[in-house]
């Protein structure tokens, strides 16, 4: 049954919703899930599943300035360096004894490293004459083998429970306590509010950056701050979307948007609904079928959604273009019939 | 706060500025003044410096030595008063705003950047918008206002970003090729509107390509090859002979000259 009673797992604190979750038997998955996807999955299910949404809505957010600002491979970055700082962290709390995982602490650590990436690309670029994609390819590759060497000292610390530490490269949201997904949430929501605070001077800075500082506004700041925005949502979605996908959460629904919509104020909408949506499909299935975990079924709804406009949105979606283009040459074709000029064989379609 | 005293300063005052790129002179001891209320052409090569004359004295990079003075004032102090236009290339078309949209970036205040539009109504919003409109109508884009740019030709792209000085009532236009991409007909439109603006007492300083229109459309010039050839009267300054200096391969290149 998924309905365990809300009391008994509200007392565990550590208590997983997979534990309410693991046995979808009697209705069949279709019907389990559909319950899970209308919000009637229990407390805690709706707890992660709420809190995963409001992940969606805020990377949509994010993600879409960081799109326009030129800095959607940033988020992979920053995604690929939290590695290292959360094995990092890892490893200092249990050398100092402690056992149980602390995930605002496995955080932080992801972000100091994402930090971290974010300045040594920024200093690459100035500094030196490597284009700032090479930068980012660096920095991201290289931050993430160190992370996985470091990940392989964790194995060598007896007792501690390394268990989660695997899954927060591929996020499930299985392990989920309701702690982690309030502090998801709340991360979620305190970049979302500061995205859309700061919606009209992002834009400009995207826009057009020497004539935003020509007027003064404190474009360097703003760059960080942006920075800071998508590292607070790689962190919000480190554990339900795992530190490598969060990326794509970040910038596949601003993609989508960006084929819907010709301007900034409903491309951040449109972003949003389409993270939100990928979180809510994604997660609820993954809470129905044990073993599938989160964050993956989250990032291939996002796609599909993405490769679904790319075939069929108006203007810039493949489909159209491809009409447009057949008019246009049958109307030349007709235009160069009419003059009497040979009409070309085959080739056209 | 305006000081009678800066009203008698140039609007634009270079005094021994040198860039360097990585350590590659880009500008190389550039002294100039411009004159208050008229048109001046920055004419150079490819590479002459003429762009990072610009963003050196707007403060977006940093001069090896020598300093740029508006009024007497260091850009920051006066940075209300002063206009620019980069580069068409420096600029993603495709990004999603309007026209209208980016003229309203021209005449947003401080405090507008924070406020998002649905807060900002009121009377003091709607003039800004009918004052963003008035400036794009002003050069022939009303019927354009609301469309994507990416959907403009490169003229018109061009005239929103004049539109966008205009809605920001400046006292100096610092332009970057503001012609660049714009046909014959409308370039003359601009001109006239620019030559109105000088004789209100605006100062334009405009980055230009074409000899012609430079010795014809501007008071004066500023012949650069990294470091200045020839400054003064638009006519005189683009002599044959200046020109010929100026252009000629390799003759003053910013790395020959540290």
């Amino acid at each position: 049954m998924l309905d365990v009673p809300t009391a008994s797992l509200a007392s565990l604190a550590s208590a997983s919703v997979s534990g309410a979750t693991a046995t979808p038997a009697e209705g069949g998955l279709l019907e389990a899930w559909a319950r899970v996807l209308s919000f009637q999955g229990g407390y805690n299910t709706n707890v992660v599943l709420f809190g995963t949404i409001l992940l969606g809505i805020s990377a949509g957010a994010v993600g879409s300035f960081a799109m326009l600002k030129g800095r959607a491979l940033v988020a992979d970055a920053i995604s690929h360096a939290s590695l290292v700082g959360v094995a990092l962290a890892f490893l200092l709390h249990s050398a100092l004894g402690q056992q149980e995982r602390s995930m605002p602490l496995l955080m932080l650590g992801a972000a100091a490293s994402g930090a971290c990436a974010v300045v040594a690309i920024e200093w690459i670029s100035k500094h030196t004459r490597l284009s700032p994609e090479t930068a980012v390819a660096t920095v991201s590759s290289s931050s993430f083998g160190a992370g996985i060497v470091a990940l392989s000292a964790t194995r060598r610390v007896d007792g501690a429970d390394r268990a989660g530490l695997d899954e927060l490269i591929f996020g499930s949201t299985a392990s989920m306590t309701r702690a982690d997904a309030l502090l998801m949430a709340v991360l979620a929501a305190a970049a979302l509010g500061a995205t859309l605070a700061l919606y009209r001077i992002l834009t400009a800075v995207a826009f057009n950056e020497r004539f935003a500082r020509s007027k003064g506004l404190p474009v360097r700041l703003l760059d960080a701050i942006l920075a800071a925005l998508v590292g607070a949502v790689a962190m919000a979605g480190l554990q339900a979307v795992g530190m490598l996908l969060v990326a794509a959460l970040l910038v596949a629904p601003a993609a989508t948007a960006r084929l819907w919509t010709t301007r900034v104020a409903p491309m951040v909408l449109v972003a949003a609904a389409a993270g939100a949506g990928a979180a809510w499909v994604g997660a609820s299935f993954s809470a129905v079928t044990p073993g599938a975990p989160a964050g993956p079924l989250i990032i291939v709804s996002a796609a599909s959604t993405f490769m679904l406009s790319l075939l069929i949105a108006p203007e810039r979606g493949l489909l159209s273009g491809w009409l447009r283009h057949r008019r246009i040459a049958a109307a030349a074709r007709r235009v160069a019939a009419s003059e009497g000029q040979p009409r070309p064989r085959g080739g056209a379609s | 706060m305006i000081l009678r005293s800066s009203e008698d300063r140039a609007p634009l005052a270079l005094r021994s500025l040198s860039v360097a790129y990585r350590g590659v002179p880009a500008l190389w001891d550039v002294s100039w003044e411009a004159r208050a209320g008229s048109m001046t052409a920055i004419v150079g090569p490819n590479g002459a410096g003429k762009s990072t004359l610009l963003n050196a004295a707007m403060g977006a990079l940093r001069p090896l030595a020598g300093e740029a003075f508006f009024w007497g004032q260091p850009f920051a102090e006066a940075r209300s008063r002063v206009a620019y236009v980069p580069q068409r290339e420096s600029v993603d078309w495709d990004f999603p705003v309007t026209a209208l949209e980016v003229v309203e970036m021209g005449s947003a205040r401080r405090l507008d950047w924070l406020l998002p539009a649905w807060v900002r109504r009121g009377a003091a919003n709607r003039g800004h918008r009918r004052e963003a409109r008035g400036c794009l109508e002003e050069l022939g884009l009303g019927a354009f206002a609301d469309r994507p740019i990416g959907q403009l030709s490169g003229g018109q792209q061009q005239r929103v970003f004049l539109a966008r000085a205009l809605a920001q009532q400046a006292d100096l236009l610092l332009l970057d090729e503001p012609f660049a991409g714009v046909d014959s007909e409308t370039e003359d439109a601009l001109f006239q509107r620019l030559r109105r603006l000088c004789s209100e007492g605006t100062t334009v300083v405009a980055v230009h390509h074409d000899l012609e229109t430079a010795r014809s459309r501007f008071d004066d010039a500023m012949l650069l090859s990294g470091s200045v050839v020839a400054t003064g009267p638009a006519t005189e300054v683009l002599s044959e002979e200046n020109v010929r200096r100026a252009f000629a391969p390799g003759s003053r290149s910013p790395r020959q000259l540290a």
